[in-house]
């Protein structure tokens, strides 16, 4: 009953809009009179499982700790590269191996304890503390002895890779020299949390009245499936900066209802993935507060490369030539999908794409046929394993199969959890799935092909990756850096573990009275430089969200 | 009187504990875990959480320790939401529910009893008709059909009220018309049968011959005698009301506690499963034995062995 009162309400949200929009043309999707007071109202979307950094699990979650916390580096809220935040400077070593942060001196805590060197060596050792059960904790895992004392091979905290040189300066070593650390530094899972606070009140020192932060924003309210209010911080060191007193996040999960608060006013921001893509086709070229940005995602169909008939290269190649990727974002998702044939989604700085097989249903056919199955003659029946949501595409794939190979494939959809779990066994021939970048590096995704990487889940064992990995992960010449995970790239090509199909796109709904929200190709933003423009009606040409 | 209550709440109790039971191995059957996420947790990470909530250890002990706390009426943590224990989840949501609940119940009641009294005193003319006309759509139409369309006309179109959210009276008003509308119907169905039959009593034509004023025959002497099947149905009813407002609280965005009877399953978390499953559970068997009470004092005929 829960998917078809979705597909109803679905499209009677779809009617409201056409009817909306043909009844009153405006250029802007509903209400644009800004909100009372210094305020501003954004939907956060389903509701974070944690408000502690420490124990972050994603999106969600994240974009509420960076209002409240801040860790070494922050993220520039324009170009979203790292800035001083608690450190406000750092010395790297020649060999890119050790880190040595200065600590500001007027960085505070809420309570108005300074953030100290000590804060953070007690921050990451609970994070990698087996009993803290810290999912995130892998991020931390690049810091020498990290994954050791995680995984209780050893079980001495002063044997971690970092160390408090004095209240103020905090050094770090590292494994290897990873290039995007500083990213990293400035991520939830690194964030300083108040051991005062923790020690006192346990799982419950985020409630409102107990918690302590350091970002530029303080929690006053927290209702569970509601809203988290918070309020400019008066200790945050970059105060000056925060121009809005006061935000409110609402945490809608049903992103039709999300999308009507929006119209009648009642939020000023939407951001991914709050606009249900049903809509997009409509609003698209008719409101100028929607806004679609490519994000560094990814949808893929990974393939089981052990499991006949895709344990031979040649089956897996001729799937993914025989996918006219195009034909699903224009024609069937229309959602601002940008197809693509590359693993590693176009955005990372200074990453030269390798060139990738096209849609070629001629050598598809051909190379099916070397395969031994010529015209799909004796192809065993294949099924493809999708999470509740993703049908369309999977039948789009299951057409072009059928017409450009003459191969017969089903579709299993799975209830979400159990998709996982057959996900994570690798107990299915083909799985659709999507991965989400983690930071600005095409090791976010080059990483996940490695053969001991937990999220492969394709049984892609290949030396010759895994030795380009290794070396990458050695070099220190960025530029040479980049070269090797390129060939990495076309390694994928060749061995096809994965077909990528498309970039995510995020797409937005932003009042034109909305200043300081940037562009980006990924979705935690801090909010310091939003504010509310009430002449934004005398400024037109300045309307909308670009800043 | 008494030994009766008494005696219902004692035979509750292997009720309760059944559920309890059913409950937590039916989920232990469904595949995946409460913290199976789409980026892999390393095995080791894996094996940490599992240690912290004492899911490593075999599932009878594991049963064992939740009815042991069970019985000093712990739920636990959340797993989804660990800052959160399952009792707090409940005593946070359910005064949502509770008062969406019952906003919707008076509205059902008022249309209801309205409608079908209507209905019974035109019976065959064009009012009753019109009423009936309403209680065939009311009744074809589920919730997540009404509620989009109110939002639609009322928020969307005409900004009388909000779309969405919970805290003032004005967002009280389309969820609980939404929620209230398929007992409404219900409700003015089953008055307007039982009215038109209690019309045709000697009483009614005793009071009428005695002069009884209309209005008082009706809302008085007749209402009384038809609102019988009316109670009986309100004993599910109330509870079905409250526990029922998953799809209303989810297209309204109310903090209630359906969503989370709902959603927990999904996310697989156990300790809030098995709380709201129990919760809603208690909270049956107390509406159904309010009802049995109530139908003592409405026909007094009624004896209770």
């Amino acid at each position: 009953m829960a998917a078809l009162s979705q597909v109803l309400i679905a499209w009677l949200a779809a009617l409201a809009v056409l009817a909306a929009t043909g009844c009153r043309r405006s250029e802007y999707f509903g209400s644009v009179e800004p909100p009372e007071g210094n305020v501003f109202r954004f939907n956060v979307g389903p509701e974070p499982e944690f408000l502690d950094p420490g124990m972050s699990t994603g999106l969600y979650d994240s974009r509420i700790e960076v209002l409240l916390f801040e860790g070494l580096t922050a993220k520039n809220p324009a170009t979203l590269l790292p800035r001083p935040g608690m450190a406000e400077r750092w010395d790297i070593s020649p060999d890119g191996r050790i880190y040595t942060f200065h600590l500001r001196a007027d960085a505070l805590w809420s309570d108005g304890h300074p953030v100290t060197a000590q804060d953070f060596v007690y921050s990451w050792t609970r994070v990698l503390t087996p009993a803290t059960g810290a999912r995130y904790a892998g991020y931390l895992y690049p810091i020498v002895n990290a994954a050791e004392f995680n995984q209780g091979k050893i079980t001495d905290p002063s044997q971690l890779g970092f160390r408090a040189l004095d209240e103020h300066t905090l050094e770090v070593r590292l494994n290897d020299p990873v290039p995007y650390f500083l990213f990293l530094a400035g991520f939830s899972t690194f964030y300083p949390v108040p051991r005062a606070a923790i020690e006192r009140y346990g799982e419950h020192w985020t409630d409102p009245d107990h918690i302590v932060t350091n970002g530029p924003f303080l929690l006053v309210e927290h209702r569970i499936h509601d809203r988290i209010v918070v309020e400019r911080n008066p200790k945050y060191w970059n105060r000056q900066e925060v121009r809005t007193e006061r935000i409110i996040a609402y945490t809608v999960d049903d992103f039709r209802t999300a999308t009507n608060m929006y119209k009648a006013g009642m939020v000023d921001w939407l951001p991914f993935p709050s606009v249900p893509p049903e809509f997009l086709p409509y609003m698209r070229g008719r409101y100028k507060d929607l806004f679609t940005y490519p994000q560094i995602a990814l949808m893929y169909y990974g393939l089981n490369t052990t499991r006949p008939p895709l344990d031979n290269v040649l089956v897996r190649r001729a799937l993914s030539l025989a996918i006219d990727r195009g034909a699903i974002t224009e024609g069937l998702l229309r959602g601002g999908e940008t197809p693509t044939d590359h693993f590693v989604p176009a955005g990372f700085p200074g990453y030269p794409p390798p060139p990738a097989p096209a849609y070629d249903p001629e050598q598809a056919k051909k190379l099916l046929a070397e395969a031994g199955y010529p015209h799909g003659q004796g192809f065993p029946a294949l099924e493809i394993m999708i999470p509740p949501d993703r049908r369309p595409v999977a039948e789009a794939a299951q057409q072009m199969w059928a017409k450009n190979l003459n191969i017969h494939v089903t579709i299993q959809s799975e209830e979400f959890s159990s998709w996982l779990k057959r996900w994570d066994r690798v107990d299915y021939i083909i799985a659709a799935t999507r991965w989400i970048g983690d930071y600005l590096d095409p090791s976010t995704f080059t990483d996940l092909m490695e053969s001991t990487n937990g999220n492969n889940n394709t049984n892609y064992n290949s030396p010759a990756y895994d030795g380009l990995q290794a070396q990458a992960r050695l070099e220190l010449d960025p530029v040479k850096r980049l070269q090797i995970l390129q060939r990495g790239e076309a390694l994928i090509f060749q061995d096809t573990p994965v077909i990528p199909l498309y970039m995510l796109s995020a797409n937005e709904l932003v009042k034109p009275y909305v200043r300081g929200i940037h562009p980006a190709t990924w979705d935690v933003l801090p909010l310091n430089h939003v504010w509310i423009d009430r002449e934004w009606n005398r400024r037109q040409s300045s309307a909308g969200r670009p800043e | 009187m008494i030994r009766f209550i008494l005696k219902r709440l004692l035979l509750s109790i292997p009720v309760i504990f059944l559920v309890a039971t059913t409950t937590f191995f039916i989920m232990r059957l469904a595949p995946g875990g409460p913290f199976l996420s789409e980026k892999a947790i390393p095995p080791e990470i894996m094996a940490n959480l599992q240690a912290k909530y004492g899911l490593d250890q075999p599932l009878l002990v594991q049963y064992g320790r939740y009815l042991r706390n069970l019985i000093q009426l712990d739920l636990g943590p959340s797993y989804k939401y660990p800052d959160r224990t399952v009792n707090q989840i409940i005593a946070e949501g359910f005064p949502v529910s509770l008062q969406l609940g019952l906003a919707a119940l008076l509205f059902a009641l008022i249309v209801g009893i309205f409608a079908g009294v209507v209905a019974a005193v035109k019976h065959g003319k064009a009012l009753d008709h019109l009423a009936m006309a309403f209680v065939s759509i009311g009744i074809s139409l589920p919730t997540f059909v009404i509620g989009p369309l109110l939002v639609f006309a009322f928020s969307l179109t005409l900004y009388w009220f909000p779309p969405a959210l919970w805290g003032s009276p004005s967002q009280l008003v389309l969820p609980a018309i939404t929620l209230g509308m398929p007992y409404a119907v219900y409700i003015a169905r089953l008055t307007r049968t039982e009215m038109v039959e209690v019309l045709e009593q000697d009483y009614i034509r005793t009071a009428r011959a005695k002069g009884v004023s209309e209005f008082r025959l009706l809302w008085k002497h007749a209402l009384n005698g038809s609102m019988l099947p009316v109670v009986s149905f309100l004993g599910p009813g109330v509870a079905d009301i409250v526990t029922g407002s998953i799809v209303v609280e989810k297209i309204f965005a109310i903090p209630g506690l359906g969503r989370f009877f709902v959603e927990s399953a999904f996310s697989r978390d156990y300790t809030t499963v098995l709380g709201t499953v129990l919760f809603y559970a208690v909270l049956l068997i107390l509406a159904n034995l309010a009802v049995d009470i109530f139908y003592k004092f409405l026909d007094p005929r009624i004896e209770y062995q």
